[in-house]
């Protein structure tokens, strides 16, 4: 079954988390992953917790490696990843977020796992992203040479969404490879909201006008991200940033190598980020979001959003007001059907199903 | 070096009879390939100039104008080392001189438009460089973000920047957002609103497209064949297409675009009314009926008048202008 005993081959896997301030989901994670048989290393990146992670507090298993990023300021994904993959040993990557884990289901020489390659005459390759709902599709297990064949992650792409898709889409644009899925199944997934994916206390999250606020946030960086890939496509030959290591098992980044966007793309992306986040959270038409004063409607900072009591004054008020057409048309348009059906029927699903 | 110009057209005979003349007294150019894309009132060579360097085909059968396949086909038919993508509406001032070494990037030439007016649109480039790169990206529909798209990939081949062409090397027929949209030149104010609406919803669409669905060199084109009368035809089923879920998603954003920009009802409550109030193009058309615009001369103004109270407000032109402005996805295609 495992790769140990042969199957796909004698590939060292190396399973990759990346953690910040995540420490309870890695609790719970990293004791179930030290219990699997068919890994070599487990490389946790702690990515600037604000409590470090200690060793002592995980799991005793040898393969289990810490490693710590100091100065980073916030999460970013695919940079934090990107230096985890460069640290990992093995010829196959197991890309496993904190609140993730294999279930005993998983397999990870499974002939399912191998990729659909547009190239019939090469060996099969082992690459498969999951499946399913609750940030399965995030999880993948990859050769490690396919993740350098493409440069591994955007690291232009911020916050949350759309980093996988993005990987996903130039796997198949740059090498050929159209990734298998990984059952549903196989993998167990700790569920969160909107709130908490967008960096929000869980208990922060509870209140109404709270979720609208996560949501638009998501909402915002989902067409961030979008936006960067179309114009900020990634390669192998894109810079990626670079890191040193200060002490053993602490590392950071030289600033200087970050990439950016370049200005023009950097004004678009922020003006489409302000638009979509007050846009949706004030349900303020964009149109006029773009006459009203730029002040009243900040951009966001080092990821968050700065939301005056104003803001909430008019989410509380004029936004429910404007929402009462909505809601009459709705209603009186249901009522005409007969109540067959519901008001979205038909419709296309919300920019926000997806990440 | 053997130059081929080549201009697309489908409905603006009026413009391409302005401009191929103009074309046609250059001394440069070996061709000017000249494709007419299923426009409802076909081309004739007799309306074009006698020049026995123009070259006029026909593609049938196309419903919507599309820049992309259409300029592909065109460069695919074309029979130059170089190639000058020409649109109907443009042509080259007299200071245009396409050997002039600034034009060139790594010893090839590659350069695109600079200035306003669609002149960004208009490409040199050597015919294998624009191979290399996969020609333009065939699920772009629409308006805008086409040459962007191919100047970032010819960025990421070159790992440089393309050339810029001066502005006052090309001349341009100025046109609205609602020409360009659907091809209405007045109507006031609910016509522009609809075609800046028409092109933003463009504009977003190809992004997410770009961003879903990169192209590049390995990418299935169109194929095309040619029937008994000469014209050209799409053979069923090579045309590339989305994955459902990707189009959903597009489709899904390219309405709430439109119709958010166009009646000013955010999409959150967009989101929440039925499709039918709210629906999808028709054949690249958005079918505004009569309740919008009894909305958009009603509602949307009473909506507008607070707003445009606080626009009053002061900081407004400096931020504004500081962020990239309000039209920042307007001005950048």
């Amino acid at each position: 079954m495992g790769l140990k005993q042969g199957g796909a081959g004698q590939s060292r896997l190396s399973v990759v988390t990346v953690c910040m301030n995540r420490r309870d989901h890695l609790w719970r994670s990293a004791p179930l992953v030290a219990q699997l048989p068919w890994h070599d290393e487990h490389l946790i990146v702690d990515w600037s917790s604000r409590d470090p992670l200690r060793r002592e507090d995980l799991p005793p298993d040898p393969r289990l490696r810490l490693v710590r990023v100091e100065g980073e300021g916030r999460w970013n994904l695919c940079r934090a990843y990107n230096f985890a993959f460069a640290r990992a040993r093995g010829e196959l990557i197991l890309k496993l977020d904190a609140d993730a884990w294999p279930t005993e289901h998983f397999d990870p020489a499974a002939a399912q796992l191998q990729a659909v390659d547009d190239d019939p005459s090469r060996q099969p390759v082992l690459c498969a992203f999951g499946s399913g709902p609750e940030g399965r599709k995030g999880q993948f297990l990859i050769e490690r040479r396919l993740l350098e064949a493409v440069g591994g992650f955007n690291e232009l792409l911020v916050g949350y969404g759309f980093d996988d898709k993005d990987l996903l889409a130039r796997l198949g644009t740059q090498i050929g490879i159209q990734p298998a899925p990984i059952p549903e199944a196989w993998l167990a997934v700790i569920a969160h909201s909107d709130g908490e994916r967008a960096e929000r206390g869980p208990g922060e999250a509870s209140a109404t006008s709270a979720r609208s606020h996560g949501e638009a946030a998501m909402r915002a960086t989902r067409l961030a991200n979008r936006l960067l890939a179309a114009h900020c496509p990634w390669g192998p030959r894109s810079r990626a940033s670079r890191y040193h290591q200060e002490h053993p098992g602490r590392w950071r980044v030289e600033p200087d190598s970050v990439p950016h966007p370049p200005g023009a793309v950097a004004a678009e992306v922020e003006h489409a980020c302000r638009m979509t986040f007050w846009g949706h959270f004030l349900a303020i038409p964009e149109v006029f979001l773009e006459v009203l004063p730029y002040r009243l409607f900040p951009p966001s900072q080092r990821g968050g959003w700065d939301v005056r009591p104003w803001h909430r004054l008019w989410w509380h008020t004029g936004r429910q007001l404007l929402q009462l057409p909505v809601r009459l048309v709705v209603g009186a348009m249901e009522l005409a059907r007969g109540r067959q059906g519901s008001s979205r029927a038909g419709g296309g699903g919300a920019p926000g199903a997806g990440s | 070096m053997s130059l081929s110009i080549v201009t697309v057209c489908m409905n603006r005979s009026h413009h391409l009879l302005q401009s191929a003349p103009r074309v046609a007294a250059l001394p440069w150019h070996r061709e000017h390939l000249v494709v007419d894309w299923s426009s409802s009132q076909p081309l004739r060579r007799e309306q074009l100039p006698p020049d026995p360097r123009l070259r006029l085909l026909r593609v049938e059968g196309e419903q919507e104008w599309n820049l992309c396949r259409a300029y592909n086909f065109a460069v695919a038919q074309s029979r130059g080392e170089v190639i000058l993508k020409l649109d109907a509406d443009a042509w080259p001032s007299a200071r245009f001189d396409p050997g002039a070494p600034q034009l060139e990037v790594a010893g090839r030439p590659c350069a695109f438009g600079s200035g306003g007016e669609g002149r960004k649109g208009q490409i040199l480039v050597a015919r294998a460089l624009f191979e290399t790169v996969g020609g333009f990206h065939e699920l772009l529909v629409g308006y805008g973000f086409d040459d962007k798209d191919l100047r970032i990939r010819l960025t990421q081949v070159l790992a440089q920047e393309p050339a810029w062409i001066p502005a006052d090397w090309l001349e341009l027929i100025s046109h609205t957002d609602a020409e360009r949209a659907g091809g209405q030149t007045d109507g006031g104010a609910l016509v522009a609103s609809q075609g800046l609406a028409t092109m933003r919803a463009s504009r977003l669409a190809n992004r997410l497209v770009v961003a879903h669905a990169p192209w590049g060199p390995g990418a299935r084109h169109s194929c095309y064949v040619r029937e008994a009368g000469g014209a050209w035809r799409l053979v069923g089923g090579s045309r590339p297409q989305l994955g459902a879920e990707i189009a959903d998603e597009i489709d899904h954003a390219r309405r709430m675009t439109f119709w958010s920009c166009f009646l000013a009802i955010p999409d959150i409550f967009l989101e929440e009314l039925p499709v039918k109030l709210v629906p999808p193009p028709r054949s690249g058309q958005w079918p505004v009926g009569w309740w919008h615009r009894l909305w958009w001369h009603s509602g949307r103004r009473l909506l507008h008048a607070p707003s445009l109270l606080l626009s009053l407000g002061r900081g407004r032109l400096a931020r504004g202008c500081h962020s990239g402005g309000p039209g920042c996805l307007d001005q950048g295609r």
